[in-house]
């Protein structure tokens, strides 16, 4: 990218005719086009949505029917697998096939709602310390350094067990100990952004500072929070995880991924792909997520826009 | 004399998304040495990029296709890396850049970067070495030298950091020096003493000198070759006096235009004798971050300063970075708050204009092309604005408004639709116009509306505001620190230094005869090329 | 310089006193913690006798001042469900702890310093992709299934370590890992970009326009520079590893401060649990100074 930028201010012209005459979402369309990790991240992500959504309406599975008779049965793969069981049951005889599939459901609502929940406060607080300085920007300084000093999942540990674990609670919790990314991010870009020129011209033709920071400031945050917005996805995805593991998140029956992975431990030696199989399934879930949060890194860094240079 | 180098047929080529583009093309130099060739040129016309080439500093995805360069009756082309590193470069060729803030590293002592630098090619001691960075650092005249040696970078002014990077660049003795216009980024007055020591110390070393610079002006003070660049290849090239006298290429002689024509005379607004901004002693101070326990120190922006704008006049403001010049602008704009003092805008205080009649009244046109527009959003939205915010009108009529005001700045209506960053630094200064004058103002407020725009597109610009000023009678408060350009565009010169103002008067006046002791080292500082009269030392 | 470090230690301190009142009011307000240990499903009478059987009829004001000054003389109160006074807990456990986080860390700095040098001298090239791919794999893994997916590994196919308890130093080498590993992505990261950055700083330039190239040029030029952001992160990430260990911990059975964590939320055990928040986040804010300290004493700029 420094690299770019330096050919850039040394040779601009032979970059005229390439990229110069783009528009800026082209351009953002075409640089993303041209990012293997990106699109590759992106494709699996969509794929996983679609099986999310459509996969418990075509397939005709529970993950909540209990056969006591099919207890523990492997996967198709190994010795004594069928097709009627592809990722073979549980120690209570369920679908372990459908559990995942449902969990799916579970670990994207749960992600993207706490890393909305993580946003909504700190782009809120970030952007209204970057503008306005001085002593909000003191107080926001403060609450960032309580937050980051808090023992994040331990306390979210807490308070999810005692409220009472459900997932609304959960996507609170997690979106309330999650937006110190959010904040640093947006007051800076908002410092930066205040301080050009373009701002001081919208207050000189006479704009209103609720109109600089919607119209002006925020959109152009918006490229770095949507990065930060991603990687947040995924963190927050493995919070859950963890949560439910550790028996303090999402509580039986319900298919979480982490509680899957919990009550697999008890036959970690014998029937390993019932831990190894969610696992996986929250590992693809999470690299889709961060090679796309790279990519759009990748697309949306200024240093690589030839046209802010 | 006797040849030092000979480059002959240079190709440099970039590879960009698996394409070849020839950047550099058929560049052939040639210098004796202690001679000394100056390279003019804009930004991207391949300048710098070609010294790079010599030194072996390109950058990665940029290679020499072709073409051979001959230093000192060797072939450098047949030397590797290895040897080029340890025998030429800082030992024979020396370069020194552009920005002297981030050239030198600022976890490492003044000394222990000279002492390294001169360790590395010389095999002596430690004590010797020390000695020796002593002489250098004194041979730079920087000032306290001694006491230099354990400070960091960060201590150091530009200027100052500009005189290190020279000694660091010296003191191995070179047989040729490379300035890629080290005094672009430094204060009008620091320049010509930057350009004095490279000059002086050429003589007292006896090396060879290239001197890379967009000013065509700072070039023949200290050159006695010029090769003239355009779009990687060289268009002209002889002895400079020769070729100020009688450009051979179109691209010259408009390059000289644009210098010359400042000289001429322009249109003159009438002038009322009715101010239409009075400012009163003004004060502004900042607060320098508090730390605990001690005292935040305060320091003065704008000090006491106060002055009339004549109706229809054209008044500029000069100073260098930091004498307040922006601060006292931006107080009139009424963008940020003064603490003392007043400021009467047609009889009206500032503050008691409502913030959509000021908007009218008022309006700024900034430095720097790149952020002046808001690259989100159309140049039809930026430019149609302000009448939306201050003005109930219907969007036809806007769109139409807006269109005759994109004429008006030289734009086709074509670029209503277009955004920000598909355009060009001289197109992107003419919407901030358009956005500025849209509501008509009386007074403008152009804060370095040239600085960062090449020398054609200046001189452009310059002819525009020129033009609209005579049509829309405005009255223009201009900000600079190039006096060549106050000169041709001004009634009133406003001296500033540390925030206050130290001198006023007609533009014809200051220059000429300045009272001041730092206005006439400031005036004496300029290079400027007069048509009549070139001279040469 | 101590003016610096008094100033910032007074923002630790009031953060400090900040985290002390939130905890506490959340963990006995916002919850109600003679619920809490009674249990979802107890009577109402049941709760009542709790109430008053610990006091938790009285001010929450009052309650919080008797804790807080309680902290000052060593009384860091009485957990519920070990019966035990909270200090002894903590002495009993903290070793374990210490000794994980320290281990966790030197394992990210093994991993990711030189990794993220060599890949930041060979862009784009296969170490550099191999490099990418370590950090976007650990950055995806979950915490406690890479400690399960070691525990079958080294218990089935490659018993060089054991895999739970904490009786010697070769029990923390895996849990060191899978904690060290979660820090690897930004550590690593950091280096990369930094030293990338650094290399293509005005400064370098310099140096290479004087001759100097190769090792010497990395070394002597441009790593202090990029080392100075990587050194205030790893204090940093040394104090977000208590908390961290809780995890950990409970995968492979060491009896640390997080598993008594874990263990004490269970429990409903509010005592131990409003310190051990309190503990982390001091330790946090302690290395998060040590990191400002650090900062400035090596980065001549911020030299006072």
């Amino acid at each position: 990218m420094i690299f770019k930028t330096f050919i850039k201010r040394l040779f601009p012209r032979s970059f005229d005719n390439e990229i110069y005459n783009l528009r800026p979402k082209d351009l953002i369309i075409r640089k993303s086009s041209n990012h293997g990790g990106f699109k590759f991240g992106l494709s699996l992500l969509i794929i996983i949505f679609l099986f999310a959504i459509f996969g418990p309406i075509i397939l005709d599975v529970s993950p909540y029917e209990q056969d006591l008779t099919k207890r523990l049965l492997p996967p198709v793969w190994k010795e004594g697998g069928s097709w009627e069981y592809i990722f073979g049951t549980d120690g209570n005889g369920r679908d372990y096939f459908a559990r995942i599939l449902y969990g799916t459901r579970i670990s994207l609502t749960i992600g993207f709602g706490a890393a909305c929940v993580g946003m909504i406060i700190g782009v809120s607080l970030g952007v209204c310390a970057g503008y306005f300085g001085g002593w909000v920007d003191q107080v926001v300084s403060y609450l960032l350094t309580c937050q980051l000093a808090l023992p994040g999942l331990l306390l979210a540990m807490t308070i999810v067990f005692l409220i009472g674990p459900s997932i609304t609670v959960v996507i609170f919790v997690i979106g309330a100990t999650h937006w110190a990314f959010f904040l640093v991010v947006s007051r800076s870009a908002t410092q930066k952004i205040k301080s050009l020129d373009y701002v001081t011209a919208a207050s000189a033709i006479g704009a209103s500072k609720f109109q600089i920071i919607i119209r002006d400031i925020i959109p152009n945050t918006f490229s770095q929070i949507i990065v930060i917005f991603t990687l947040e996805v995924g963190i927050a995805i493995l919070n859950e995880a963890s949560l439910s593991f550790l028996g303090v998140g999402i509580q039986p029956p319900t298919p979480s991924w982490g509680l899957l992975i919990a009550e697999g431990k008890e036959a970690i030696f014998f029937q390993p792909w019932l831990i190894i199989l969610p696992g996986i399934a929250l590992f693809t879930l999470v690299v889709s997520i961060n090679m796309m949060g790279d990519g759009l890194r990748d697309i949306t860094d200024p240093n690589s826009k030839v046209s802010e240079e | 004399m006797s040849d030092l180098l000979n480059i002959q047929n240079l190709e440099i080529s970039f590879q960009s998304n698996n394409k070849n583009l020839k950047t550099v093309e058929n560049f052939s130099i040639h210098l004796n040495e202690k001679e000394s060739l100056g390279i003019v040129g804009e930004s991207g016309s391949g300048k710098t990029l070609s010294m790079l080439a010599l030194t072996r500093l390109l950058p990665k995805q940029a290679s020499v296709s072709s073409g051979s360069i001959i230093f000192q009756n060797k072939n450098l082309n047949e030397l590797d890396n290895k040897n080029f590193y340890k025998e030429i470069s800082g030992k024979k060729i020396s370069m020194i850049f552009q920005e002297p803030m981030t050239a030198l590293n600022p976890v490492h002592t003044i000394g222990k970067q000279l002492l390294e630098t001169y360790l590395y090619h010389n095999n002596v001691s430690v004590e010797k070495g020390i000695e020796r960075a002593l002489e250098i650092l004194d041979a730079v005249k920087l000032p306290k030298y001694k006491q230099r040696m354990d400070q960091y970078p960060h201590q150091l002014s530009g200027g100052q950091r500009q005189r290190v990077m020279i000694a660091l660049a010296l003191i191995n003795n070179p047989s040729l020096l490379i300035a890629d216009e080290p005094t672009t980024a430094l204060d009008v007055t620091v320049q010509k003493e930057i350009i004095q020591l490279i000059s002086d110390l050429r003589e007292t070393i006896g090396m060879a000198l290239i001197f890379i610079s967009h000013d065509l002006g700072v070039v023949s003070q200290i050159s006695d070759n010029v090769v003239v660049m355009k779009n990687g290849e060289i268009v002209e090239k002889g002895k400079t006096l020769k070729v100020l006298e009688k450009p051979n290429h179109p691209y010259t002689q408009g390059l000289l235009d644009c210098l010359f024509k400042l000289e001429d005379e322009q249109k003159k607004n009438q002038i009322k004798d009715t101010p239409i901004i009075k400012v009163k002693e003004i004060s502004k101070s900042y607060k320098l971050p508090a730390k605990i326990f001690k005292k935040p120190e305060i320091i003065y922006a704008v000090k006491k300063v106060t002055f009339d704008v004549k109706c229809g006049e054209t008044i500029a403001i000069v100073g260098e970075s930091g004498s307040g010049k922006s601060t006292v602008a931006k107080i009139i704009n009424g963008l940020i708050n003064k603490d003392d003092g007043e400021v009467e805008i047609k009889g009206q205080n500032i503050e008691d204009i409502e913030i959509s009649d000021r908007a009218k009244i008022i309006q700024p046109v900034f430095q720097d092309p790149y952020s002046t527009l808001n690259p989100i959003h159309t140049i039809g939205y930026i430019v149609s604005r302000p009448l939306t915010i201050n003005e109930n009108k219907s969007e036809s009529e806007v769109k139409e408004e807006v269109i005759k005001t994109l004429r008006l700045v030289g734009l086709s209506e074509d670029y209503y639709n277009r955004f920000p960053n598909q355009l060009s630094g001289g197109q992107r200064q003419r919407v901030a116009i358009a956005r500025a004058i849209i509501l008509k103002p009386q007074i403008l407020i152009c804060d370095e509306p040239t600085s960062a725009l090449d020398v054609t597109i200046q001189s452009q610009i310059l002819d525009l505001l020129n033009d609209l000023k005579t049509k829309l009678n405005i009255t223009i408060i201009l900000i600079s620190h190039d006096i060549s350009v106050v000169k041709y565009f001004s009634d009133r010169i406003i001296v500033m230094y540390n925030g206050e103002i130290i001198e006023m008067g007609n533009t014809n006046n200051v220059i000429n005869v300045p009272k001041d002791k730092y206005t006439k080292r400031l005036m004496s500082s300029v290079f400027s090329l007069k048509k009549n009269d070139i001279k040469f030392t | 310089m101590l003016r610096f470090i008094a100033g910032r230690l007074i923002v630790v301190l009031s953060v400090g006193l900040t985290l002390s009142i939130v905890t506490f009011f959340l963990l006995n307000y916002v919850i109600d913690p003679a619920q809490a240990i009674a249990g979802e499903d107890a009577l109402f009478e049941e709760i009542e006798q709790i109430r008053e059987q610990y006091g938790f009829d009285r001010s929450i004001t009052i309650r919080y001042f008797e804790w807080f000054s309680g902290i000052f003389q060593g009384d860091l109160g009485i957990s519920y469900y070990w019966n035990k006074p909270v200090i002894s807990l903590l002495i009993d456990r903290a070793p374990e702890t210490i000794t994980l986080a320290l281990m966790s860390v030197s394992v990210t700095i093994l991993i990711s310093i030189p990794l993220g040098i060599l890949a930041a001298l060979n862009p784009n090239s296969l170490i550099d992709r191999i490099a990418l791919g370590i950090a976007v794999t650990a950055q995806a893994v979950p915490n406690f299934w890479l400690g399960l997916i070691m525990i079958l590994i080294f218990a089935l196919a490659i018993p060089i370590f054991p895999v739970s308890g904490d009786k010697t130093l070769f029990h923390f080498v895996l849990p060191s890992i899978v904690l060290g590993a979660s820090s690897v992505p930004a550590v690593m990261r950091l280096m990369r970009t930094g030293l990338l950055d650094v290399i293509n700083a005005d400064f370098i330039r310099t140096a290479r326009s004087s001759g100097f190239y190769g090792w010497r040029l990395v070394f002597n030029h441009a790593l202090r520079n990029a080392l100075l952001p990587v050194v205030s992160v790893l204090a940093v990430q040394l104090g977000n590893k208590f908390g961290g260990s809780v995890i950990t911990e409970s995968v492979f059975a060491i009896n640390g401060l997080g598993r008594l964590a874990l263990e004490s939320i269970l429990g409903a055990d509010i005592p131990t649990v409003q310190i051990l928040v309190f503990v982390f986040a001091i330790i946090f804010l302690f290395f998060n100074l040590l990191a400002d300290i650090l900062n400035a004493y090596l980065d001549p700029r911020l030299r006072l």
